[in-house]
């Protein structure tokens, strides 16, 4: 019905178009993208909205998200900003440090519009059985809700995979910061 | 699903209640719910399709929902304390939480989050705790209203549209309320209203729209 | 006052009250009360009549709100070389309220139209942004939509007004003159907010240049109080620095601080920013001009030991070995509590 389409893009527009949301069941591994599992632990929901961008939540995407981001390729953003040009985005590029993807992480999120970003604690850590890095990030939404997120990310020669955890400051995030670190620690890729 | 298509009047309401509904109240406190400033706001439809906000009519509407919760509740014994946005910067962002919240409590009716499997399962988190403690209410209401008016102009319009089998939206009535126990932050009881007749700007109606909003409540 | 009217002093007051209690306002006493004097003295009699917030936020902006709050960001604070060319933008501004031309042509972030009444959400204060688009309702920053007319009168009255309480006359056109240069930096991004509200011409620069050769002819001692300036802001210097950078807008950003290098050389923090522009901008020779500003920081006082950390960025990715583990030892015996003294310590291990 003609009306329920306007819904689905008004009422959802934090969520593309009208997609279904899926149940991810934990037991057995989970593919989040380009070869990359990773074991839930407990039911998320999930939502696949563009390419090489995986999201799951458990309340919805008003209050958490866990993004994971699989094969961002030298001279692309991390994922698309409505209305920006990849270059106005900025871009990753192979030869960055961690430094440097953290740099760009903390720039992607002021362009999606939240306020005052910034990392913390970036440091060397277990991505799998590779070596990868992590840090942890605060900001606030428009309307001026305080949030924290943690990011866990691995660089192979030539691409970047992106794990990011958002969940209000309030409750939610040191809530679910244990079950998304064992999701994050139980990651597998080919 | 919650909506009214524009020239039936109609009402829809959508009840949630929490499983395993318990509500308590402290002995050393008479019972009480603190309203918490109602976000409410009346609006002039424009013939054009803009929505003109009211003042005079949101003053006279929420003075309506202030004045009828009050009776409401108070005919159940339950006192309603009314209070100002809070200042307190936890309070806060318990205020800016609970709508984000209610954002994913309304879009889980229209798209459903399998993990809730069906069950009405949110909260505040603990940290309500301060609202409980700084107004010494077992409970908090949270009511949240827009409402829409069509002028004449605009009446005229949807008329001539509907001779030609085009649908135009006249004014709308949406909100929702939400019941927290501010023990837990457990939000036990949502409603959400979506209306194309309700009315704020006289007693009668208003009376009639605090009925819907307060649908279900388990008070 | 008519119900049109009234609605929208309704939202207003709204907004203001939602500013008061944003996470993001800066509630430093001396601050306040220094932007809130200079206000004083342009306002006059209506001094009391407006109200002063200052957002942390890196973007260029400042906006009166018709009600009289008046909001400053801290991304314009740093752009500001001295007290005249703020006087000159809270001018400007303050006239947009004195002569109520936001009340005629305010158009709000929050829109009320027909489907949002429907779902009724919108408008509700919300949560999250969803990756790549957060879903913004009240902006309590809301862009004021003026018309030419009343642009050219805030011009014009807000020059007079700030000259009228002693402000030297060639700052005002030097603050547009130098945003256009850190606006043309970028080639296709959308405008700062601030050029956005107010469009840029050729025209309107020209005006106020004249306006500035007609005023200044003749008189001496104009204020423009660097100094004082310098010192109330010296305070919040390095978090507005940070905070520039994570615009993640490096080619804007190194415009900005070799303007604010060139006009104050020996500011440890100004050179410090320079660095982090060029090695984040990372176009040919950057790597150099990087170094150059970080040493430049490291030669003034009070450096921030960010800069050793920044000398060992570009000096690694260089593959020069031993610069970057001298500067990197130097960044971890400067800043021992450093939150990502962990990478510090790893990239040691890989020099």
């Amino acid at each position: 019905m003609q009306l329920i389409r306007l819904f689905c893009l008004s009422l959802l527009v934090g969520l593309a178009g009208c997609n279904s949301i899926t149940l991810v069941e934990p037991g057995k591994p989970v593919s989040v993208g380009a070869g990359v599992s990773v074991m839930p632990q407990v039911k998320w929901n999930q939502i696949s909205p563009s390419k090489g961008e995986t999201v799951w939540t458990q309340n919805g995407p008003s209050i958490d998200t866990v993004y994971f981001l699989t094969g961002v390729a030298d001279g692309k953003p991390l994922y698309p900003v409505v209305g920006m040009r990849d270059a106005d985005i900025g871009v990753f590029h192979a030869n960055m440090l961690p430094n440097d993807v953290q740099d760009l992480v903390v720039g992607t999120m002021q362009k999606e519009g939240f306020d005052n970003v910034r990392a913390g604690s970036l440091s060397p850590c277990p991505f799998g059985t590779a070596s990868g890095f992590c840090f942890d990030l605060d900001f606030v939404t428009k309307d001026g809700l305080l949030m924290k997120g943690k990011v866990k990310a691995y660089k192979s020669s030539d691409t970047l995979t992106l794990f990011e955890f958002r969940a209000p400051s309030e409750y939610y995030y040191a809530d679910m910061v244990p079950i998304v670190d064992k999701v994050f620690a139980s990651v597998e890729s080919k | 699903m919650g909506l009214c298509l524009a020239l039936a009047g109609c009402v829809h309401t959508n009840t949630n209640l929490a499983q395993h509904l318990d509500i308590n109240w402290s002995e050393a406190s008479p019972k009480r719910v603190v309203l918490v400033d109602p976000d409410v706001e009346l609006s002039e439809l424009t013939m054009s399709g803009i929505t003109e906000a009211r003042a005079d009519w949101t003053a006279t509407g929420k003075s309506f929902i202030r004045g009828d919760i009050t009776t409401v509740l108070g005919a159940k014994g339950v006192d309603v304390v009314v209070t100002d946005a809070p200042t307190d910067p936890h309070e806060v962002q318990l205020m800016k939480l609970h709508g984000a919240v209610g954002t994913s409590i309304i879009r889980n009716t229209l798209l459903k989050l399998p993990t809730k499997n069906g069950n009405f399962n949110w909260t505040l988190g603990p940290g309500a705790k301060a609202l409980r403690d700084h107004y010494n209410g077992d409970y908090a209401l949270f009511v949240y209203v827009r409402d829409s008016y069509t002028t004449a102009g605009r009446a005229v319009l949807m008329l001539a549209a509907a001779a030609l089998h085009v649908g135009l939206q006249g004014g709308q009535q949406a909100g929702f309320a939400s019941l927290v126990d501010l023990h837990t932050g457990q939000i036990v009881w949502f409603n959400s209203l979506n209306s194309s007749s309700g009315s704020l700007k006289n007693a009668k109606d208003a009376n009639t729209t605090v009925t819907n909003l307060l649908n279900g409540l388990p008070l | 006052m008519s119900g049109e009217e009234a609605g929208l002093w309704m939202q207003v007051d709204k907004a203001e009250a939602s500013l008061k209690v944003a996470p993001n306002i800066v509630r430093d006493m001396p601050l306040n009360a220094y932007v809130a004097q200079i206000v004083c003295r342009l306002a006059g009699d209506y001094c009391g009549t407006l109200r002063v917030y200052i957002v942390e936020t890196p973007e260029f902006n400042a906006a009166a709100m018709p009600n009289g709050a008046i909001m400053v960001n801290t991304g314009l604070l740093l752009r500001m070389q001295n007290e005249a060319q703020l006087a000159f933008v809270l001018g400007h501004e303050i006239t947009h309220f004195l002569h109520r031309h936001t009340l005629a042509h305010m158009r709000m972030a929050v829109r009320t139209g027909g489907l949002v009444a429907l779902i009724g959400l919108a408008t509700a204060v919300a949560g999250a942004g969803y990756l790549g688009s957060a879903v913004s309702t009240v902006g309590v920053g809301a862009i004021y939509s003026n018309s030419r007319d009343e642009e050219r009168d805030a011009d014009a009255n807000g020059f007079q007004v700030a000259v009228n309480s002693g402000y030297a006359p060639d700052e005002a056109p030097a603050i547009w003159r130098f945003m256009m240069a850190e606006d043309n930096a970028h080639e296709h991004k959308n405008r700062s907010a601030f050029l956005a509200d107010h469009p840029q011409s050729e025209e309107r620069l020209a005006s106020l240049q004249k306006a500035a050769d007609a005023a200044r002819d003749g008189r001496a001692g104009w204020i423009q109080n660097e100094d004082g300036y310098r010192a109330v802001v010296a305070p919040f210097l390095h978090r507005w620095v940070e905070d520039e950078l994570t615009r993640g807008e490096p080619r804007e950003s190194v415009i900005l601080f070799q303007r604010l290098t060139a006009a104050e050389p020996r500011n440890a923090l100004y050179q410090y920013g320079l660095g982090e522009a060029y090695r984040r901008r990372n176009l040919a020779g950057d790597a150099l001009y990087a170094v150059a500003a970080y040493r430049a920081a490291l030669a003034c006082s009070q450096p921030p030991a960010e800069a050793w950390r920044g000398i060992g960025l570009v000096t690694m990715k260089e593959g020069e070995k031993a610069e970057a583990r001298e500067a990197f030892n130097a960044y971890r015996a400067q800043a021992p509590d450093a939150t990502d003294k962990a990478m510090i310590d790893f990239y040691l291990t890989q020099l």
